[in-house]
């Protein structure tokens, strides 16, 4: 009599979720908490008309589905933590910890009520110029919202600013799915399901005190339209690279050769019909990303040269890399953009005028080449010698072998540090303010000298709302260039 | 069949022409020499020595590597030729942008030279830290800037250390409140850019200080009840007064008896070291330690302050005054000065944090549970174990964010500080030579960038002694 062998286990069709305590707490949070607020918004009758100020009523609804929502993910994390001995162990153990403790959080009730009370409590929210501001002590959002546009696009016209719209979504559904390291198809189901979530969160609970000016325009028509398009065909794209890893070489290509040069007619015009904005109406955040994106993408060519010159055995060569280097990484980027503005006029052939703006990018790209050599050469150290006398046993010349052999790899060891040239980069755009031109900052602080927004509240509203544009996009590449170097030292790992 | 008794190399090119009669140069010129030739045979000659190529030519016999010396397949030789294009091409290059400097600077008419420097500024610096007025030269107000950046470089890395090390310590410790904290603090500073974080600390935070009087509801002045105006300024512990104008600290005047009181404080700093050598010796021979830190404390702050009261405090303190329409006396730290050094102190804090917990990660595990084994506390282990060991990973990179630290001071001209860029820019606009101007910055810049990559490569040599 033969026992029935089990039957295999069924093919588990994904890995299990992640086992950590707080992950959990915090999906579940946030599942909750959108289905909750929909279902508060739903009752409020936000899908209905998108205009109106819900008042009371509404900010009792958004604080009934937080304090229902963290109630329920804090309930789910004392069943399976013991609180006691957690709160012991990390904050208690010893006198001066507990004294520390304290400090702490009282220093972290002070900033917490402080900037509550500030930003949220007494803030004007439907304030229409600065002297309704007044009123209130705290930040005049109505500021930031009432010139969003202006933030985003500077002088930009109006009527072509789609043409920026469309290099944004061109730059994202080519490079998104690139950064996206191979293998994470589950991911990008489950960031995109966190994403939206998160979208329809903010929504329904923002929403329910106010219509704040760029949220409604999230989910106005032709927001919800914009949605509705954008990211469908980045996931569609983002999946078809992490199903048929051959398209990346193309996709790589195309972004890096062909993108720049349709982003540069669509943005400058000039060609297909499109009438030519100059580029003294450029400006706000679309300069930001446009000068780190350009840095960025031409210092990495020029910025090899200079690395493998440096390395180089003639000497000749070596030393003339090596005081470009040092030169360039020895002064300030103040410095260098000032003799980009004057010293370049001079320095060209008589007759020869270069724009401001091309003059800045070409200050740039010079600057970030030096550090992004330094960056490089970094990653050609860390090659064991053998590749490239493996390389010479082979009979390649010098350039097969840096093409083929050490660059891949030095490349890919050190796009962790490329990317945080990049966020440096993007914070070091800042400073063509100084020479007259506007980023981010820049036209932040011109908005301020606009006589209809101005109230003791304008400026610093502006500068916070800078900074935490700012550390949103910083703090998330930063995150994403430790995610890409824990990846890469997996395989160091025993 | 037996090698040639020549370059292996040559056989590449495959063909025996070394044996025919004419490709070896001297022959045609003796040829050409040897019978008149007329201008066409001269030309043909000439043609089949260079464009005949692979079989005769010169140009054939270099392509095949056969010419001694220049032999283009050795790979010095290839090296020596590209260094010597790369020289003429940089030598052109540099030709090329001078001669275009020359032609702009005659047909826009801007001066270059240097005799600006010894002309008077016309404009005045209230941040001198030297005697300047608006009469001296462009050059004095120059060395004002530098100065001043200097001490902001000096206070910003003091500080900057200090906070740094703190936090970056913090951030590891076992203390989950206090380490979350420092890794927020972390993440704030180095991700806003600093010269938002600059205009922050001077716009918002400066800018709530109290006015020098306190202010009613319309803006003026209080008045008490003696018909004097109220004071506003935070009293801070030793007299100093914070303000909107500034921190201000009484003038100290030093009389006779001051400079023992000087001296005794470096009698006391080179006691304390040659006890430290002493203590040291006497560990290594009879194994009892002796507390040098707080010794050496005790001494440097004990015994010149016993000196200063026994002399009779000799200084003169002028403690600033309320005065009509400011505080009169004393001497003021502007707030410019005080935005920049907090500004670029908390955000090179980040960077030192983030540095100094990447050393003591770097310590190996083992060293730190072989102390335990030891018996050593956590303190000890700290100090005798993991801290001497992390200072060779944590100095170099540490170096530069000073370097960083410095270079960021240019910032300040956002925001009035008069230190060297914004000292500069004024130059320009006054005597319309930017070309100078700009290169006496990227000179300035430089020295003190080689001057800290010397001494970081000075101590990284001395690390690497001090292991074996």
């Amino acid at each position: 009599m033969t026992t029935a062998t089990p039957s295999p286990a069924p093919p588990r069709l994904s890995a299990p979720l992640p086992q950590s305590v707080e992950t959990r707490a915090v999906i579940t949070g946030v599942v909750l908490l959108t289905l909750i607020s929909a279902l508060f918004a739903w009752r409020s009758g936000a899908f209905g008309s998108l205009v109106q100020p819900k008042g009371l009523g509404g900010f009792l609804n958004a604080v009934a589905t937080l304090a229902i929502t963290f109630g329920l993910a804090v309930a789910y994390w004392l069943a399976h933590v013991r609180p006691y001995e957690w709160l012991r162990d990390n904050l208690f153990k010893t006198p001066m910890s507990a004294v520390m403790t304290l400090l702490g959080t009282y220093l972290v009730y002070r900033v917490t009520v402080d900037f509550v009370s500030w930003g949220i409590i007494n803030a004007s929210w439907t304030a229409v110029d600065g002297k309704a501001c007044t009123a209130n002590s705290g930040a005049c959002w109505p500021f930031v919202g009432a010139k969003f546009g202006q933030f985003m696009y500077a002088s930009y016209p109006e009527d072509q600013r789609w043409r920026i719209n469309l290099v944004y979504f061109t730059s994202l559904v080519t490079f998104l799915p690139l950064l996206i390291p191979a293998g994470s198809t589950r991911r990008v189901l489950a960031w995109t399901a966190v994403g939206l979530a998160a979208l329809g969160l903010l929504h329904s609970t923002l929403y329910s005190i106010y219509d704040l000016g760029f949220v409604r325009a999230l989910f106005e028509p032709k927001g919800l339209i914009t949605t509705a398009i954008v990211v469908p065909i980045t996931m569609v794209m983002a999946f078809a690279v992490q199903k048929v890893p051959a398209l990346r070489k193309p996709l790589t290509l195309f972004g890096f050769l062909v993108l720049p040069v349709i982003s540069f007619f669509l943005i400058y015009g000039g060609a297909f019909g499109l009438p030519i904005v100059p580029t003294n109406l450029w400006g706000g955040m679309f300069v930001t990303l446009l000068i780190s994106t350009v840095g960025v993408l031409l210092s990495l060519p020029l910025g090899v040269a200079l690395a493998l010159g440096r390395r180089s055995k003639m000497p000749i060569i070596s030393y003339f890399s090596i005081v470009l280097i040092e030169f360039v990484r020895g002064v300030p980027l103040i410095s260098i953009l000032f003799l980009g503005s004057v010293l370049l006029p001079v320095l060209l052939p008589p007759g020869v005028e270069f724009d401001a703006m091309v003059r800045v990018l070409f200050v740039v790209v010079f600057f970030a080449a030096a550090y992004m050599a330094e960056v490089i050469r970094g990653g050609l150290q860390a090659i064991p010698r053998g590749q490239s006398e493996a390389a010479d046993a082979l009979g390649l010349s010098y350039f097969q072998k840096t093409r083929l052999i050490v660059l891949p790899q030095a490349l890919k060891l050190v796009v962790p540090n490329i990317v945080n040239t990049f966020i440096g980069l993007f914070k070091d755009t800042s400073l063509i303010l100084i020479i007259g031109m506007f980023d981010l900052l820049g036209i932040i602080e011109r908005g301020f000298t606009d006589q209809k927004w101005s109230s003791p509240t304008t400026a610093n509203t502006g500068y916070i709302f800078a900074a935490f544009v700012f550390w949103a996009f910083c703090f998330g590449m930063s995150r994403y260039s430790m995610k890409i170097e824990r990846q890469l030292a997996a395989g160091d790992r025993r | 069949m037996t090698a040639a008794p020549h370059d292996t190399q040559r056989d590449i090119g495959g063909s025996p022409a070394k044996t025919s009669p004419s490709a070896s140069p001297t022959v045609s010129g003796s040829a050409a020499a040897e019978k008149d030739l007329t201008g066409v045979q001269v030309a043909r000659k000439l043609s089949s020595m260079f464009l005949l190529g692979p079989a005769w030519g010169i140009a054939g016999r270099t392509i095949r590597g056969e010419i001694d010396g220049f032999n283009i397949y050795e790979r010095r030789t290839r090296q020596n030729l590209y260094q010597i294009v790369a020289v003429v091409l940089i030598l052109a290059f540099i030709a090329y942008v001078l001669r275009n400097a020359y032609i702009n600077i005659a047909a826009k008419g801007i001066k270059t030279g240097w005799d600006f420097l010894w002309q008077p500024a016309s404009f005045d610096i209230d941040q001198a830290l030297i005697a300047y007025n608006a009469q001296s030269t462009f050059a004095r107000a120059y060395l004002v800037g530098v100065i001043n950046t200097l001490v902001v470089a000096g206070t910003g890395i003091v500080l900057a250390t200090a906070v740094g090390f703190l936090v970056g310590i913090g951030r590891l410790s076992a203390n989950w409140l206090v380490a979350k904290l420092s890794t927020v603090y972390v993440e704030v500073v180095r991700n806003v850019p600093l010269l938002l974080q600059l205009f922050v600390w001077y716009n918002v935070v400066l800018a709530a200080l109290p006015d020098v009087f306190e202010r009613g509801a319309d803006g003026s002045p209080k008045v008490n009840e003696a018909g004097q105006r109220v004071a506003g300024s935070w009293e801070l512990p030793g007299g100093l007064l914070l303000n909107k104008r500034g921190l201000f600290m009484p003038e100290a005047e030093w009389l006779t008896g001051a400079g023992l009181v000087g001296l005794s404080i470096l009698a006391m700093f080179l006691l304390s070291m040659v006890l430290m050598v002493w203590a040291r010796n006497r560990q290594r021979d009879t194994g009892k330690t002796f507390p040098v830190f707080y010794t050496s404390l005790a001494l440097i702050l004990i015994v010149p302050a016993v000196l200063f009261v026994v002399l009779g405090k000799p200084v003169n303190l002028t403690y600033p005054t309320l005065g009509r329409f400011n505080l009169t006396g004393g001497r003021i730290i502007p707030p410019e000065f005080l935005a920049l050094v907090l500004g670029l102190a908390v955000y090179t804090s980040g960077y030192i944090a983030e540095i100094v917990r990447s050393g003591i990660l770097g310590v190996s595990n083992g060293q730190k549970e072989a102390a335990r084994a030891l018996g050593l506390t956590n303190g000890q282990m700290l100090r005798l174990v993991v801290i001497p060991q992390a200072t060779r990973i944590i100095v170099p990179p540490l170096t530069s964010q000073y370097l960083n630290l410095t270079k960021n001071s240019s910032l300040a001209i956002a925001i009035g500080f008069a230190e060297i860029v914004r000292i500069g820019k004024t130059t320009i606009s006054q005597t319309n030579q930017p070309i100078d101007v700009v290169i006496m910055w990227l000179l300035t810049y430089l020295t003190i960038s080689l001057l800290t990559s010397a001494f970081m490569n000075w101590f990284n040599t001395r690390m690497a002694l001090v292991e074996r």
